[in-house]
Parts: C-alpha cells; structure tokens; sequence
C-alpha cells in the first residue's frame, strides 16, 4: 500500500517531522516499508500560468506559440499541446525545473530554440509534473487556480510516500488507510491525531426500501440518497493524493469514494439512482448460477454462498467485490445512493478467489474491517460532496441494517505479565501511555489496567493480554530490550537415535569411502516410473503436482538416484552418491509412514562387467554397519524384487535377525531401458531400522596368554555353494578354538572345471594352553570330513 | 526377376533360421540388404526393365528387403533377450564373496547438510534436542493446530502441496512445534531441521523444495529478551563473527507477539548496497513467544507453559555462506555443483 505524508498530515500533527527518517521507525514498530519516494523534487520553479492568447508557429504545422500570463509578467513560450487554448489555467516548467520524460527518466529545462523561435520554460503535462499518467496534453488546472503561484505552494506536489509491504499489513485491518496508519505514526513520534470530524444532516425522507437479508455475511448495511450531482473532476489536490497513493483519478464521485476508502480503510460504492429498480436495496445470496456483469465488463456465474447487492430486479454490485455494470455512475448521473457497508472476510476471499476477481475493495473486506467504521465513512463521503458539488443535496435519511454488535472487549493486563513476556523493566506508566497513544481506554485496577479495546482492533487483531505486551513492545521500541540468555535447568544429554545413524553413515560414506551426498525431490517422475515399470499410487498422488512428469510420493530412493547417473555419466567416468531421505509409504486414514532410507551408488563406465561393483557396494555395507555396531551382517536371497534389482547380483542384509537393507547392481533389463552406459551397483540401508537396533558394543576380547595359529584351508565347490555357508559350517565345529573365520579369496579357471575354489582364513587358539600340531591335524581332519559331507567340498590345502 | 527375388529371399530367411549369434546376424544382413547386398544388387538392375515391368519388379524387391529386415530384427531381440536372461539368471554369482574396497576417491556433503550440522552442533551445545519430523503432513499439523483455521489469509502466503488424499506437504517446519510438544515433557529445547515445500514455479531464487530449521523452547517466564539472546548466539555462531541484529514486528498466526529478525548487511556492514536493497539490513527470520493456542493445541497449559520459535531458512543460509546464486542446484543431482563442498559442518 502507498502511504502519502501529506494524506497522512491531514490526519495528524505531523509538521516539521522528517518522513523519511520516520519511515525506519515506522518500519520497526508497525510494517515494513519497502521503499520510500521523495516526490515533486525539482519542481520549485514550476508556475501556475494563464494562456492570453494561442499563435501557430510559423514554421510548424504541430507547433503553437502561446502568449502566458505569469501573474506580474507575460512571455511567449513554443508548445504543441493539442489543448493549449486561450484561457486556460495550466503549469508553466520555468527554467531549472526537473521534470518526467520517462517513467524512470528527468529532464531539466532550459533555453531552446525551437524551429528557429526561442522558447524559455515548457508548458508541462500532468505526466511530465508527476501527477498523473497522462501526457496527452499539457495539465488543465480549475479556473481559479491562483495564476502566478508556484505550484509547490498551491498543490501538495511535492510529497513522500512509503511503499509498504502489504503482507506486513495482512493482520491488521486498521492500515489499510492513512487515517489508522496517521495514528500509529501519532504514537510513534508523540503527536496529537486528528479526529475525522463529520457532521452530516441527514433527511427524515425514506426513499428507499433497503433490506439486508445477508444474515452473517454482511453484518453492516447502510446506505443513503444524494441528489444534485454533477459529475466533474475532483480537486486537484484530491487528485494528486490519489495519484501518489496509487489510485488513476476518474471523476468526482468515483474519487471520493475512493479518497474515503484509502482515509478511512472502508471500500464504499456509488450507485446511480436511476438504476435501481423500484428504489429497492436487498442484501441476500445469489441464486445459484444467476448472472452478473460487473463494471469491468466481467460476466460471472455466482454460486449460492456468494452475497449480491439487488434491486427488485436483479444484482446491481457483486458484495465487496465490484460493482455491477448496470448501475454505475456515469457522466450524466445525477442521484447516487450511497453504500457503506461490511461483509464477512472469510466469504469475499472465497468469492473473490474463485471468480479470480481480487479487488482494492474485497483485499480490504477479507481483512475483518471495523463495521463501526461504516458510518464515518459515509460521513466522510457526503461532507466532500457537499463541500465539493455546489447543487449537491443529502435527500435521505440514513438507512443502517445492522446485524452486528460492538464488541466490548476488555483485557486485563497485568504489568508483571508485560515485563516477564518482554524480559524488560518497563514501568506502568509507560504502559499506559502507550497503550492510551494508541486509543485504548485504560483503567487502572489491582497490578495492572483493565484495556478496552476499541472497535476498529476488536475484529480480530486483539484478544488476548500477548496481543496488547506486542503493542507495548514494539512501540516502546524492541531495540531497547537488552538480550538475556534464559536461566534453565541443564537438560539431560539425549540424542535422536535416527539422527546419530545419519551422521555417522553420512561422515563414513563422504569421509572413508569417497561417496558425494545429493538431494533429490520427493517425487517419483513419470518417465522413470514406466521406465522401472512402476505404476502411480494413487493414495501418494498429488491433488496439484508442480508438474504432470511429476505426480506422486516417492516410495524409494533409486529411481531419483538413477536420474542422478543419467545426468553425471556423461561427464565422470567414476563416480559414488548417496543420499539421506524420506520415502513415503501410503496407510488408510493417515498420513503417509515415512521411513528414512540411506541410498548410495557406484556406477563405472569403464567396467565390462558389474561384478566388482557388487563387492564394493558389500564392502560399504559392511564398513557402515562395523562402525555403526550392528553386530554380523548376513547376505541372503532377496525376496522381493523391485524392478533396478538384479536377481542373480543382490542381497538382502540381515544383521540379528532383521532385514536392515539391500544391496544390488542394476537390473540389465532396466539398464537398457534407461540407456545407462555405466555399471551400477547400489545399496539401501533403513535408517529407522539399524537405529531402532540394540548395539553390539564392541567388547574386549583378551590378547591371548597362549600363541594360536592362522589357519588357512581352499575348499573346491560347486558355484551355486554359498561362502557364507561354508564360513557357518567352519563356525559350528569347534567354537571354543576356531575363531574369526573369514573368506579371503577365490578362484575359478578350467583347473577346477566349473568348480570354484574358495580360501578361508581362521584363528586356532587355546584359551588355557598352546595347540599341539596333533589337535591341530584332528581339526583340519574333522573340518574335511563335515565339508565334504556336508558342502560336497573339497579341501585343498594341508595346514 | 520374380522368381530370383523369391529364391533370394528363402535363402536369406533359412540362413536368419540358422544364425547362431549377432555376428552371424549381422553377416546375413550385410550379405542380402546391405550397400553390395544381392537385393540391393537386383535393385540397381531395375533400369533396365521397360516403364511397366519396372513398377512391379521394383515393388517386389523392397518387400523382399522388409521381408528380410524384419525377420532380423525379430531375431535380433531374441537374441537380446535371451541375453538379458542369461544375464540374469547367475546361479553361480556368490553375494557372500569377499566385499572389494572401492579405491580411494574423495567424497562431499551436501551443501545444505554442512550448514545443517553447524546449526546443529550450535544448539546442541546449548542443551537442544536435535528432532526430525514427517514431510507429508495433516492440515492439522501444518494449519489448524497452528492458529491458521481454514479461510485463514495465512494461508495464501504459503502456496500448498496437497496431496489427493487430504494430506500434504508440510509448508514448514512449524508442525514441529505441535508434534515436540505432544512428544517431551516440558520444559524442553529442541530444534527441528527438514525439508519443506511451497507450490511455487522454480526460478533463480525459488524452489518448490528447500530446507529449513525451526527452534523452541517451552519453558516457564520466557521472554522476547531471552529470544534476542539465543538468536544473537545462533547467528554469531553461523557467521562466525559478531553480528548487529534488530526486530520488527511481523505477522505468524502462531507467534504472539511475532517478528522478522533483520541481520545488519555484512557485505556493505549497514551503509546500503544491493545484497540489502540499499536499506543496510537483511531479512532473516521469522520468530516470536509461541501463542497460546498452539501451546493448548500442543496439549499443554499456556497459564503455565510458554515458549519461543523461531524458523531459519537453511538452503537461503547456504546460498549466503557459499555465495550460490542460482536455488536450483541444491537439487539438481549435479556432480560439479555437489563435489565442491569438503567441509563438514559442525566444529
Ligand atoms: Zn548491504
């Protein structure tokens, strides 16, 4: 919203304070000011001026020389205004003034020679003096514009305005004109605010028959007759206002619902008598799929909820929103009937959203306006009017359907409460002051004051004693509460289980394995859905996707993943991601579970073959869970196949019983599909999983008192005979002398015949003496005979 | 003619019968349709034939060409797949072989995550709790419990991903306010960091997708002074040097009274410059004493309990530390962006 200081100084004692350095404080305490424009700078020099008399210029067609009269002298100046006429009151731009040539662009006059005639000063446009977009002609200013007077003197050109954040202002429906904004800014530099003084008689004339069946949609209605208008143009001081606080002018009438809109918050709206059918006003709720055209020339379809201002007939304004176009003021009109009203926010914005109709007016309703402000508003406007329009007549009485009650809310606030919210010792006469600065009515009781809190804050903005200690503060300034830090007991050490095992896994991968973390979003795209052929779940669909390619949840981490090798293969022959998220399990009812989930990934696109990758994605698994002290990891058939897992190439982790994850090399199927030039191996670790999971802390194990020997066998197997099995059946034999068995190699060539030889590393110990190369000889023996018997192996190697 | 092209093309289709690789494959292919090819041959001849015998030999010839091409291809995805199964099905391949240490390469955090840890360990280190809630959210978590009732204008200011469910993306990490609360034992302390989600197009500086942390403390008697504390901490623990901050009023339906946190501009130190719009001040974040209908709505007494919040854009943080420019990386997957952030977070 733009606020005018010289709007703003009609509305408060606001001489000799410097806006601009105000506006930093305004920012701290009230709303943030965005930006601040000094405006009519430069043009001291421009004067109201008096056309004698219009030549054309000898050697222009366009061109005329205009004979002006500047009050004590009189001067020829070259212009081609297409309304440059005799008589008429306009600016002249003397030498030295600055004015617009652009929208971002000055010039300054001076002397020119124009088509060999000297001209001194320019005859300016509106545009040209900042007051206004037009640039069709030079400025047309009201008969009795004092001729000879500097501009600056007889208009408020010269002004500051404050750009200020409208969302700063969402919760306070008090801002939304200069006269509230005038009374925050009172309290702020201590100064008197003026009251909005409006007596208006009205008749004792019912010529009207106003009805407001809006029930809680519109809980203020009022309205009344004036007659003797002419349309005109508003003055020129009105003008500008408008134009500095964004508004085009249009007429009178039009401006001074829309000068009182921006004074007072409180959208009105003018309707031409004539209009509306049988004098008759009703307030009530469309007709479901009844029809409107508002004064945009927009049609609408209305629906049920949304309220319609009618006559007998038919809508005449869309309620807070816009007028209909059947009604509105034209140039002719000559009795308007007069609408001051108040509807409720929550329905406008409804209303207003949907028909994608967000108005000047229905921003204003949806901010909970002040019903009591309806009628300073409507007094507003009719004493401009009378003031104004010399044959202009109030001709009603004032029709005022009501169905609301001034709220009386009074708020005990406790001056302890205030100082131990603000942390700070202020004291309660500083309260008070403030509080009474911004028209509370205090009353003094037992440790503090009982607040009454007037209409135009009770809407919504304050209701409780927090809303009024926010008051104090930011007034009394929040620069000056010193920090504190608080005084607390000291918590007990605890740290979220889920997050040590993020950390941990995140420094091992991007520290001792040489892994990059990425992010990806947390959809699933289409593309790689049909890719992995997955199909879209409905339950984890979104209601409005960023994007069609990409509709819905993602119940994995891979497939991202794999978009991720899809980018980086083209330019890192090697390379290792992982990344940490959430993935999104549909249930009935509920949100979605969302367990979190550890991806990472090897691809290689100098590899023939992914076998390799295999063993170094197992390498990973195993070099997380060690230090994670999951305890022995087990690597068994993956049952549930997703469509990137290989069958042959993977295995589900099983540490204790529980599966933890998997780990994998791409599916070729899917590989092909997605054109991957690289090998790919992957694994996925749950998060929740390995964290719900008792630790298997490390324990010391003794050095051996007696000397053990390392053990190595080779047995030669069938391929499809697991490793691992052969480790469980060295493990059964005699636990209380062989540990730590582990495979350390293997090999395979025509030497074995389709067989594979695999080597086992293990530690005889004695716990209480030294083994004798007999026992030792016993258990290579027993270890023969149970492979054979039961692995069909073949024992290679002699101790 | 008619019938050399016949006899070409049973020959062509018997040795595609018996072809036992690609290779062989490929051979056959080259030896009827390729540019020396027997068909292709046939073709050249056609200018010989008068006008009407031309059109009907020249016919026969390129189906024949179809014919045999066909065939090939057909046999050639045959041949892919039986690949693709042979590939598949391993019996041999042993998952419990000794694992291969990858060889050494050096590994990156995430921007965001370096950041993240850093603000972590601050707060850790002030008694904090660390927490981490869902993404997928209730409109209760995200709106209602937070003192944004439906029609709400708050709303608008945080374009929604709603699922079809009813659900949605949290449009903050403010639900983690409500869901602390239900969770631990007043008083506690705890921070929230995640990821968050705003319906918005994606440009230099928005992202439908970013990363934020949010804080509280509930706790008897706090005070906007005891925030203007914690967050001078917070901010010269990040910055690493001391920092000039202010508040403003500011407007969160689930802070009363609410703020914006300015920090004073470090790169022109408060003089103007366009990092700060020439105002020398940058907006932060957003806090505030939580209201007291979130700390009902979080199950607990506001005449007993209150509290602070205060909300911290990470990725908006990250952007500042490492001078990014464009929002868009911190997704995009890209090597070249991601592997320039060795440093870890926490010190
Ligand atoms: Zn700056």
């Amino acid at each position: 919203m733009k606020v005018s200081w010289n709007w703003l100084k009609r509305y408060a004692d606001l001489e000799n304070i410097d806006p601009v350095k105000l506006a930093t404080q305004f920012t701290l305490a009230v709303a943030e000011i965005d930006e601040v424009f000094v405006l009519g700078e430069g043009l001291e020099n421009c004067r109201i001026v008096k056309i004698e008399k219009v030549e054309d210029h000898p050697s222009s067609d366009k061109l005329h020389l205009a004979t002006i009269n500047l009050g004590n002298t009189t001067r020829t100046v070259v212009c081609g205004a297409p309304n440059a006429r005799e008589g008429l009151i306009t600016v002249l731009a003397d030498e030295g003034s600055v004015v617009k040539s652009g929208v971002n662009e000055t010039m300054t006059i001076g002397k020119a020679v124009v088509r060999g005639i000297e001209s001194v000063g320019m005859l300016a446009s509106p545009f040209e003096l900042g007051l206004s977009d037009d640039h069709s002609g030079i400025i047309e200013l009201p008969p009795d514009a004092p001729v000879g007077m500097p501009l600056t003197q007889a208009a408020p050109v010269k002004d500051v305005v404050w750009e200020i954040d409208n969302k700063s202002l969402t919760h306070r429906p008090d801002l939304w004109g200069h006269a509230g904004i005038a009374r925050e800014v009172a309290s702020l530099a201590g100064r008197k605010l003026f009251e909005i003084k409006t007596e208006i008689q009205f008749t004792n004339d019912a010529p009207l028959k106003v009805t407001n069946l809006g029930g809680n949609l519109c809980p203020r209605y009022t309205a009344f007759t004036m007659d003797g208008i002419q349309i005109a143009p508003s003055p020129l001081w009105m003008q500008i206002l408008l134009y500095h606080a964004g508004m085009r002018p249009i007429n009178n009438v039009v401006d001074f619902t829309n000068y009182v809109m921006l004074t007072t918050g409180n959208p009105l709206h003018a309707f031409d008598r004539r209009d509306i059918t049988d004098d008759t006003i009703i307030v009530r709720t469309a007709a479901e799929g009844e029809e409107i055209t508002t004064l945009d020339g927009g049609k609408h379809t209305l629906s049920a909820t949304d309220l319609l201002i009618a006559d007998s007939h038919s809508g005449i304004a869309l309620a807070g929103i816009m007028g209909g176009a059947n009604s509105e003021v034209k140039d002719d009109t000559v009795s308007i009937v007069l609408e001051s009203a108040n509807f409720h926010p929550g329905n406008i914005r409804k209303t207003a959203l949907r028909l994608a109709l967000r108005t000047e007016s229905s921003s204003r309703f949806e901010k909970s306006l002040d019903p009591a402000n309806c009628i300073t508003s409507s007094n507003l406007f009719a004493s401009l009017v009378l003031e104004n329009i010399p044959q202009s007549r109030v001709t009603s009485r004032y029709y005022d359907e009501c169905n609301w009650e001034k709220p009386e809310i009074t708020i005990f606030l406790s001056c302890d409460f205030t100082r131990l919210k603000l942390g700070f010792d202020i004291t309660d006469e500083k309260i008070k002051s403030i509080l009474t600065s911004l028209d509370f009515d205090l009353t003094e009781t037992a440790g503090g004051f009982n607040v009454s809190v007037p209409s135009w804050r009770a809407t919504k903005d304050i209701s409780i004693p927090e809303d009024l200690v926010e008051e104090i503060g930011r007034i009394y300034g929040y620069d000056n509460i010193a920090p504190s830090l608080p005084l607390v007991p000291v918590q007990k050490p605890w740290t979220l289980p889920s997050k040590t095992v993020q950390r941990k896994t995140s420094d091992i991968l991007t520290l001792e394995l040489g892994f990059s973390e990425v992010m990806n979003y947390s959809f699933d795209k289409t593309r790689m859905l049909s890719a992995l052929n997955m199909e879209v779940d409905a339950r984890l669909e979104m209601a409005n996707p960023i994007s069609q390619m990409e509709p819905v949840l993602k119940k994995h981490l891979v497939p991202n993943m794999l978009a991720n090798v899809e980018l980086n293969e083209k330019r890192y022959d090697h390379f290792r991601i992982y990344e940490h998220g959430r993935v999104f399990l549909p249930r009935e009812n509920e949100i979605p579970e969302q367990p979190r989930h550890l991806g990472f990934l090897i691809a290689d696109r100098t590899l023939k073959n992914d076998e390799d990758l295999y063993y170094q994605v197992k390498y990973c698994v195993e070099t997380l869970c060690s230090r994670l002290e999951t305890g022995p990891l087990r690597f068994e058939k993956v049952e549930e196949l997703q469509s990137w897992i290989h069958p042959s190439k993977s295995a589900r982790v099983v540490c204790n019983g529980m599966e933890i994850g998997y780990l994998t090399t791409l599916n070729p199927i899917v590989k092909r599909k997605l054109g991957l030039e690289s090998q790919v191996a992957l694994g996925v670790l749950n998060i929740d999983t390995l964290a719900a999971m008792d630790k298997k802390a490390t324990v010391f194990r003794p050095i051996p008192r007696f000397p053990g020997i390392s053990y190595d066998i080779t047995v030669v197997i069938d391929p499809e005979i697991r490793a691992s099995s052969i480790i469980d059946v060295l493990e059964s034999i005699n636990p209380e002398i062989i540990s730590d068995v582990r495979c350390i190699g293997y090999f395979e060539g025509a030497k074995y015949a389709g067989k594979r030889a695999v080597s086992f590393r293990m530690d005889f110990i004695h716990p209480q003496r030294t083994l004798k190369q007999e026992e030792v000889n016993e258990i290579h023996n027993i270890i023969v005979e149970k492979l054979a018997e039961s692995t069909g192996g073949q024992v290679l190697s002699v101790p | 003619m008619i019938e050399e092209i016949k006899k070409l093309v049973e020959e062509a289709m018997e040795l595609i019968e018996k072809a036992q690789s690609l290779d062989e494959l490929a051979a056959v292919d080259l030896e009827y349709s390729g540019k020396k090819g027997k068909l292709t041959a046939l073709l050249k001849t056609l200018g010989l034939l008068a006008p009407d015998e031309r059109k009907i030999v020249g016919q026969a010839c390129n189906n024949a060409k179809n014919t045999v091409s066909e065939s090939i291809d057909k046999k050639r995805s045959y041949f892919n797949d039986q690949a693709i199964a042979r590939e598949l099905d391993v019996p041999s391949f042993d998952p419990t072989l000794p694992s291969i240490p990858p060889g050494t390469t050096t590994g990156s955090y995430h921007p965001v995550s370096v950041v993240q840890a850093s603000v972590e360990r601050v707060f850790e280190q002030m008694g904090f709790k660390i927490l981490d809630y869902y993404e997928a959210e209730s409109d209760w978590f995200n709106f209602e419990g937070l003192n944004i009732p439906k029609d709400h204008p708050a709303r608008d200011m945080q374009d929604t991903f709603w699922m079809k469910s009813g659900n949605l993306l949290r449009t903050h990490t403010s639900p983690g306010q409500l869901r602390s609360m239900k969770e631990f034992e007043p008083p506690f302390r705890a921070i929230f960091p995640g990821r968050v989600f705003r319906y918005e197009r994606t440009d230099a500086s928005h992202e439908h997708t970013f990363h934020q942390v949010e804080g509280i403390m509930i706790d008897k008697n706090l005070s906007v002074s005891n925030l203007i504390a914690i967050m001078k901490i917070l901010l010269e623990a990040i910055f690493e040097r001391e920092v000039t901050i202010r508040l403003r009023p500011g407007y969160f339906p689930f802070v009363e009274p609410g703020f914006e946190l300015d920090i004073q501009c470090m790169t022109c130190g408060g003089g103007g410059c366009p990092v700060c719009k020439h105002s020398g001040w940058v907006e932060l974040l957003p806090c505030g004493l939580i209201h007291p209908n979130v700390i009902r709505a979080g199950g607990l007494d506001p005449t007993q309990w209150n509290g602070w919040a205060f909300g911290l854009g990470l990725t908006r943080l990250a952007m500042m530390k490492y001078k990014i420019n464009h929002i868009t990386h911190f997704m995009s997957g890209d090597l070249r962006f991601l592997s320039q952030f060795k440093a870890g977070g926490a010190k």
